[in-house]
């Protein structure tokens, strides 16, 4: 009993210690600017203030407003698009799906960064650089491998009787896609939009090549904008770091299983 | 007749996948390719010229380009390793049935949320010359002047290996935590009634069992650690004079800063290559495993 309590002491000491990092940036972001430099932790006066200014130095209404309107389009579409896909690849296969399949797969291992030079060509010559859409369609072609992965193998688990009868029913296939597949698959579902969530909230290169004008700027790009210059104040970079991590921590307490499911995704699968 | 119709089906659904993949993956691949052979500054097309291999003669004897492959090398070989290990071990404790493993758990987990441009502007600020850990060393009386952990050519990678260790110990230690799901525990408890004692049992019966899962934890950690580009960029930009400099963010300056299309592909086509390799390891593995 008594081992097991030290051992639980020790274990919250080390959780502690690994969130120190974390703390230290908490405890800056309430300092003065006199204190921000010379201050080791926490400072007798706090200035909640801080969190206001940051927000508006930073533009985070801009900022989440963009990364919102990003995310959100691009994960909606790209599972519509691949549910789709992974549908036919599953089910209806067709002369040469297999291939087009393995094709694909291939590009789960394709980083964006590799292709950022005719990316960054072919958004110019659609006319499509500098906007949003160049970064939703091409969020959507680097999350469709591994969605397509995902869903065709959790589609591959539904059993084709119940397809079958359907049809027999008289259902189109568009209307067995939407009415009987796509209701069971809510859990796969659940785990590729959290995965794909996660990828295109925190991407950076693609953002950081394609958009120009500030107003554009997705969360990434445009904090590490501001910290760039480093004649930027602490306690407000600080803040700005709070600011920025608290919605998706707070999303995480909520989901959590939802959520390491979706993040290990790529692991497992494939 | 039916399955003639279902198969002209099965192509119009697939078909939105095949031409976002084509325009957005597949023709960007073959262009890098491409350029790989050209000499173009990325403004008018008409000005591509062609150039032979010049431009693989010119990356395979640029000192910075061979600098940078090392640095990424480096970079691969200590995260992997290190992830891995506190990883496990990190599995292995919140595994115990202790009040606290679930705050360690999340707060280990807590840094894969987060951007690595987020984790960058943290730590950059924490190991800075006014930061809290020079602050600690000079309190301590370590050394009188501040350590320059960015700003010294020597550590400056090191720095942000360390870094990358602190963001991404959660993610590989939930994936072993999994693994730790699936071993029995039957077999765990008649080793321990065998007289085996927990090291034993780690090295006997827990690592064995999860070598698939330290393989693909491995294989995830080493494809990420080739494309990073994030917290180097944020941390040094690969600074300073290149000591930190990796294949991705000597790609992008080559690109966007030098405009020297043909070279920076030719790292492109690297990473490419590289990626697919360890894509094609991948495949391999995990279709015997499972």
């Amino acid at each position: 009993m008594v081992k097991k309590i030290f051992k639980s002491i020790l274990i919250y000491l080390l959780g502690i210690i690994f969130l120190l990092p974390v703390i230290w940036v908490f405890s800056l972001s309430l300092r003065s600017k006199k204190d921000a430099l010379s201050a080791i932790f926490f400072t007798r006066d706090l200035h909640f203030e801080n969190y206001y200014i940051a927000w508006k130095t930073f533009n985070f209404s801009k900022l989440f407003m963009n990364s919102l309107i990003v995310t959100i389009i691009s994960v909606f579409l790209t599972l519509v698009i691949s549910a789709l896909a992974a549908y036919s690849f599953a089910r209806l296969n067709y002369k040469g799906s297999n291939i087009i399949f393995y094709i694909i797969l291939l590009g789960i291992m394709i980083p964006p960064a590799a292709v950022i030079i005719p990316l960054f060509i072919i958004m110019k010559t659609l006319g499509l650089y500098n906007s949003h859409y160049s970064l939703i369609f091409s969020y959507i072609a680097f999350g469709l491998p591994i969605a397509v992965l995902i869903l065709r193998g959790f589609f591959l688990s539904i059993p084709k009787e119940l397809i079958e009868a359907a049809r027999i029913d008289g259902s189109s296939e568009i209307g067995t896609f939407f009415r009987i597949i796509i209701p069971l698959s809510k859990p796969a579902i659940a785990t590729v939009t959290i995965f794909l969530f996660m990828q295109n909230w925190n991407e950076f290169i693609l953002a950081l090549v394609l958009l120009k004008d500030k107003v554009l700027y997705t969360l990434p790009v445009g904090l590490a904008n501001f910290v760039g210059q480093w004649d930027s104040p602490w306690q407000l970079v600080a803040a700005g770091v709070i600011i920025a991590s608290l919605p998706i921590f707070i999303v995480y307490l909520l989901i959590q299983d939802l959520f390491v499911k979706g993040l290990t995704a790529g692991a497992v699968k494939g | 007749m039916l399955s003639k119709k279902l198969s002209k089906i099965g192509f119009i659904f697939s078909l939105p996948t095949i031409v976002f993949f084509l325009f957005f993956v597949s023709i960007p691949v073959l262009f890098t390719l491409a350029l790989t052979f050209a000499s173009w500054k990325g403004f008018d097309i008409n000005e591509i010229k062609f150039v032979g291999l010049a431009n693989y003669y010119k990356v395979f004897t640029d000192k910075v380009f061979l600098k940078s492959f090392l640095n990424t090398s480096i970079f691969v070989i200590f995260t992997t390793i290190f992830l891995n290990i506190f990883g496990f071990i990190g599995a292995l404790i919140i595994d115990q049935k202790i009040p606290g493993t679930r705050f360690l758990k999340n707060a280990i987990f807590l840094p894969v949320l987060l951007s690595p441009i987020i984790i960058g502007v943290m730590w950059s600020r924490m190991l800075d010359a006014f930061g809290i850990v020079n602050k600690i060393i000079q309190l301590l009386g370590i050394t009188k002047m501040p350590i320059l952990f960015l700003g010294n050519p020597k550590i400056a990678l090191y720095t942000v290996i360390v870094a990358t260790l602190w963001q991404f110990t959660g993610y590989d230690m939930l994936l072993y935590y999994a693994g730790l799901q699936g071993i029995p525990n039957d077999i765990v408890e008649a080793s321990r009634i065998d007289g085996a004692n927990e090291f034993r049992v780690v090295t006997k019966i827990i690592i064995p069992t999860l070598s698939p899962v330290i393989t693909i934890t491995m294989l995830l950690n080493i494809i990420g650690g080739f494309k990073v580009f994030d917290i180097v960029y944020i941390m040094t930009a690969g600074g300073p004079n290149r000591s930190s400099e990796v294949l991705a963010t000597y790609l992008f300056q080559q690109a966007f800063r030098f405009n020297d299309m043909g070279f920076a592909s030719v790292i492109a086509v690297v990473i490419i290559i590289i990626s697919l390799i360890a894509s094609v390891i991948r495949i391999k593995v995990t279709s015997r495993e499972y």
